[in-house]
């Protein structure tokens, strides 16, 4: 197996040489590069919002103080302390008319991706938060095309903290927490319910500094 | 024990911040019964109890005065509350999970049994044990306060404002002959407060020391054992308890149960399997800045989930 054949690179190539295949190639590969630039504008500007929408009160608005750029130092993943320093890097902003919270989560850090990337400790996914009126609650959203992972949890506030809870695949609880919440940093944590029913085993944890607003 | 069957019953606790059913305590004044999430996690309840910490259904704003279409303070409010509260605590009952609700004033009853009542059908009713210092049974004109607190048991049996105790055409939240009050102090026959011909079954303050709270407790739990009902939901307001255990409340009841009376009630009740519990009315304003009552409360209820089914 060719090192390449993972994430995005391999994407790009399976969709390349699929292109070569086809019947009308040349003109095919002319139609998707003009269409992936023009959409690429298309959706920034149909998916982005410039703030929280009115029908959200402030009071109720658990993520819009995440809107920037984040750099995340991964305290703990997948059951592990990483052995030297690892980073990551997270983008928040508003969307979809500003009923949700959009961000993309990327581990590692784009500038240490390769294209020999295992997909193992590897992210470059998206969760989408939306204001759900009814439940008065967040419902969380995360995908992770790189491993297949998707989670739905519902987030809420708990003091000065978000807790988001949820199920995994196996049915088993995860809680995925903000804590230490400043303008400028944050601590994120997920984690599993043990099978004993009452302790949390950490399976993720995230130190964030604020990079940009 | 598969990991499934363990889960069956997970506690979660669900913070209701709200004090929309309350009156002010003074002019320009929220009542603090809000603050009752945030103290009893400050007070180690969710760990104690082994929940998880679902986080709080945020409440609309409070505002003082009374609307004048229900003579009900902050009754749009409420009902928009009462939707967001069903739907969190459904959310947990479809987890097959046990909610522990914690207010807010009582009219966070309204949420609870909104929740029940979505899931009822012909085949499958639920009971509420209402644990309570009074009978909340007033409506908007019998009310001296507005305050839907006080009106709470009266409106999920259907008596009163029809924008509360008709939410989504439900009417009623809970039928009066499936609900047992547990605790109260006795209006007068001819009040509006009365209780006495509503169908619901009283077991009065008086009763209770009469017969004893081991007698009192079974007779309540005996009439909510019952095969047409699929389970019930439990509603303990701080203010059943004497003022001397728990002064820390909008209305102090001075004739009410001993801490360890509620506490024997509760850990028999929970080894009847209920679907769900609620505290209301707990007050942190009104307890000392070190939480000298609210502390030793909280530390009881959270002994009688040892018997929890």
């Amino acid at each position: 197996m060719r090192a390449r054949n993972i994430d995005r690179n391999f994407r790009q190539e399976t969709l390349r040489l699929s292109i070569e295949e086809s019947f009308c190639r040349r003109s095919q590969e002319n139609m998707m590069t003009t269409t992936d630039a023009s959409a690429l504008a298309g959706l920034e500007s149909v998916l982005v919002a410039a703030g929280r929408s009115a029908e959200i009160a402030e009071s109720d608005d658990l993520y819009g103080w995440l809107v920037g750029s984040w750099a995340l130092d991964v305290v703990r993943y997948a059951d592990e302390v990483p052995p030297v320093p690892f980073e990551a890097e997270a983008h928040f902003q508003w969307a979809l008319e500003g009923r949700a919270v959009q961000d993309v989560w990327i581990m590692p850090r784009r500038a240490d991706r390769t294209a020999a990337l295992s997909k193992t400790n590897n992210m470059y996914g998206t969760t989408l938060r939306v204001w759900d009126s009814t439940l008065k609650a967040w419902r969380v959203t995360w995908v992770n095309p790189v491993t297949g992972h998707r989670s739905e949890l519902i987030g809420r506030r708990s003091g000065n903290d978000i807790v988001q809870l949820g199920t995994q695949a196996d049915g088993m609880p995860i809680r995925w927490t903000f804590t230490e919440v400043t303008s400028v940093s944050f601590l994120w944590t997920g984690e599993v319910l043990n099978t004993d029913g009452q302790t949390w085993r950490v399976q993720g944890q995230f130190r964030a500094r604020r990079i940009q607003s | 024990v598969t990991s499934a069957q363990e889960h069956r019953r997970q506690r979660i606790f669900l913070g209701a911040p709200s004090s929309l059913g309350l009156r002010p305590p003074a002019e320009g004044k929220v009542p603090g019964t809000f603050k009752q999430p945030a103290a009893f996690r400050e007070l180690g309840f969710p760990r104690a109890i082994l929940a998880i910490d679902a986080g709080d259904v945020a409440a609309p704003a409070y505002r003082p005065e009374i609307e004048a279409a229900s003579g009900i303070r902050n009754a749009t409010a409420i009902v928009t509350y009462s939707k967001a509260l069903a739907a969190a605590v459904g959310d947990i009952l479809d987890q097959e999970s046990f909610p522990v609700v914690v207010g807010g004033d009582c009219s966070i009853l309204l949420g609870s049994m909104l929740a029940l009542r979505r899931r009822s059908s012909a085949s499958r009713r639920y009971g509420l044990l209402f644990v309570d210092g009074h009978t909340d049974y007033a409506d908007a004109t019998s009310s001296t306060t507005g305050g839907a607190a006080g009106m709470d048991l009266a409106l999920v049996t259907g008596k009163g404002s029809e924008v509360l105790a008709n939410m989504e055409g439900l009417l009623p939240l809970v039928c009066p002959e499936n609900v047992v009050a547990f605790g109260f102090q006795e209006p007068p026959a001819d009040s509006s407060w009365s209780i006495g011909k509503s169908g619901i079954q009283g077991i009065t303050r008086q009763m209770i020391l009469d017969s004893g709270i081991e007698t009192a407790t079974a007779v309540a739990l005996k009439c909510l054992r019952r095969d047409d009902l699929s389970g019930f939901w439990i509603h303990v307001d701080a203010d059943v308890l004497s003022s001397a255990d728990m002064p820390a409340v909008d209305s102090p009841n001075s004739g009410g149960l001993a801490l360890r009376e509620l506490t024997y009630f509760l850990t028999r009740a929970f080894a009847h399997g209920p679907i769900g519990v609620q505290f209301s009315i707990y007050d942190p304003n009104l307890d000392t800045p070190d939480k000298r009552f609210g502390r030793p409360y909280a530390k009881a209820l959270a002994t009688t989930f040892a018997s929890l089914r």
